[in-house]
């Protein structure tokens, strides 16, 4: 299933509504770990109709910054 | 004062301080609204228990529980009308009642289920979107205990912090740690090691613990020794069931997991406390192994984005107070320090003046406190006899006092807070000194002025008034 943010086909369901309603189901993507709710915004589960600002379909996710860096190994 | 979030819900709901809301709705964007409109009712807004929301049936969400000052005033023992100098100085005489008393109980409340098999994150929390182009659904308000791995049995290291947690998996979850936060001390020692660090994310816990875990304090002081000492009352602890990591018994809902040693994932943009939101990163991951709650467990969230909000009010006199205490060591003539704008990065401090000059000199001294080095970029100073919790007075003092050839002081090239935006690159900045006292000897004072005296017996009178309105309302 294509991720509505990185657009990868990397997304799939990973939850329904506990309660057993059926209201909505959760989308996850393994790629860039984005997630959403079927009932959610147009603007924010639409890739059409989200603000391209925050879309990370152009970014390479491996340059990404690391704020809280992996220290060297001590033996 | 308060043994768990329950008894504190409780003396709001007697205060008039609690509100539910029955209605349905869905978790998007309905809760987001309706944080952000029980935060917008202001200094006396209520906390709101939802439990009416779709897919979630049964399930019960509490919002805003330090959402106004008159919430916190009662998180303090206080009068709800308290204001807010006099909630300052509260805090700051408990303070020096470090540290508290800890006690370990069996049988914790918040051990009453336990979950070990199929976690699913996502069903066992109501969880929401809180601002529209987050990542995903979030953790704001939980409470993060980990251990120094080389001092274990050190309790007074065990950190207990406030870090954004993105739900990433059914039983994953994704961390915020900032290399100067505690909890990377502990990571660093894990990782280069390539050991797993154990954490237990503690959600709607005593609501000074929550204000504690999100208090700058030093490496080795204990947040729950903090919280017993204002509190008054020992802090009720007990052992996690898989890890030697000691968590609040009365806590609604305890994740118990640990971080991946030597992996980051990508995590954000989250919206942040300077009202924007923050890059994608690579954070750290965690697993998930356990999961205990209280019966009918309270789902306890925060919102926070364009400010006023519920992280302002609980970031502000916690870091007040030890700027205050800090500065207080070396210059008694300090009165009050009021750090309540995005974390301190503004901050008005009330001086009395040793001799002339000396209001620059404690903004130097501010801006040299390991808070205040990165944090505190603009910094204004009155008169000792001026509030500065009062903005009305600080404004009387700029349009008074500031003589803008001399009193406004740029030191460009300093260290900056990585988060606000207008640190440029992340993380430099500019200090901007703005002194709006009074000149005093031997600085030549131009034109003799002499200032209206206070007027004596006001505030006496004002309480009695504002009991009299109080009684016809
Ligand atoms: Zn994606």
């Amino acid at each position: 299933m294509k991720c509505v943010r990185c657009l990868h086909g990397d997304a799939h369901k990973v939850a329904e509504a506990p309660d057993g309603s059926g209201a909505w189901e959760v989308y996850l993507c393994d790629r860039c770990n984005y997630s959403w709710r079927s009932t959610e915004e147009e603007d924010v589960i639409n890739p059409e109709k989200r603000d391209p600002w925050f879309q990370l379909d152009k970014v390479d996710l491996d340059t990404l910054q690391i704020p809280c860096p992996i220290p060297p190994l001590v033996k | 004062m308060f043994r768990d979030l329950r008894e504190f819900l409780g003396k709001l709901e007697q205060e008039g301080q609690l509100v539910y809301f029955h209605d349905e709705i869905l978790p998007e964007p309905d809760i987001r609204a309706i944080q952000r409109g029980s935060q917008d009712i202001g200094s006396t807004g209520p906390a709101v228990i939802i439990d009416n929301v779709k897919g979630y049936k049964g399930k019960k969400l509490a919002v805003n529980v330090h959402g106004s000052w008159a919430n916190h005033a009662i998180m303090m023992g206080m009068d709800k009308n308290t204001n807010l100098k006099d909630q300052f100085y509260e805090l700051a005489d408990r303070w020096d009642s470090y540290p508290g008393e800890l006690k370990w109980v069996k049988d914790a409340p918040c051990q009453e289920v336990v979950i070990e098999k199929d976690i699913n994150l996502y069903e066992i929390l109501p969880l929401f979107r809180i601002n529209k182009n987050d990542a995903g659904f979030y953790l704001s308000k939980a409470s993060i205990v980990t251990k120094d791995p080389e001092d274990p049995d050190n309790v007074d290291k065990e950190n207990v912090g406030t870090y954004r947690v993105q739900v990433q998996g059914p039983d994953t979850v994704a961390m915020q740690g900032l290399a100067f936060h505690d909890v990377a001390i502990h990571l660093k020692k894990a990782e280069e090691k390539n050991q797993p660090l154990p954490i237990a994310i503690c959600l709607g816990v005593d609501p000074m613990l929550t204000f504690m875990a999100s208090t700058p304090l030093n490496y080795n002081q204990s947040e729950y020794k903090y919280a017993a000492a204002i509190n008054g009352i020992p802090m009720e602890l007990t052992k996690c069931i898989g890890y030697d990591l000691d968590v609040p018994a009365g806590a609604e809902i305890v994740l118990e997991g640990e971080i991946i040693p030597r992996k980051r994932v990508c995590e954000g943009p989250f919206g942040e406390f300077p009202g924007s939101y923050s890059g994608t990163r690579k954070q750290v991951e965690i697993k998930i192994k356990r999961v205990t709650h209280r019966k009918d467990p309270i789902f306890e969230n925060l919102y926070l984005g364009r400010p006023w909000t519920e992280i302002d009010t609980l970031l502000g006199l916690n870091t007040c107070v030890p700027l205050y205490k800090q500065l207080k060591e070396t210059m008694p003539e300090v009165k009050a320090v009021n750090a309540l704008y995005q974390h301190g990065l503004t901050v008005i401090i009330a001086t009395d003046q040793r001799f002339g000059g000396y209001a620059k000199s404690v903004a130097m001294r501010l801006a040299t406190t390991p808070h205040g080095i990165s944090y505190a970029k603009n910094i204004i100073l009155v008169d000792g006899d001026v509030d500065p919790f009062d903005l009305n007075q600080v404004m009387w003092a700029f349009s008074t006092r500031i003589r803008g050839s001399q009193d406004v002081i740029v030191v460009p090239g300093t260290p900056g807070m990585p988060l606000d935006p207008a640190s440029e690159p992340p993380g430099m900045g500019v200090k901007v000194i703005i002194d709006a006292t009074t000149p005093m000897a031997p600085e030549r004072v131009l034109r003799e002025v002499k200032m209206v005296e206070k007027v004596d017996k006001a505030e006496y009178y004002q309480k009695i008034i504002a009991d009299l309105h109080s009684q016809i309302k």
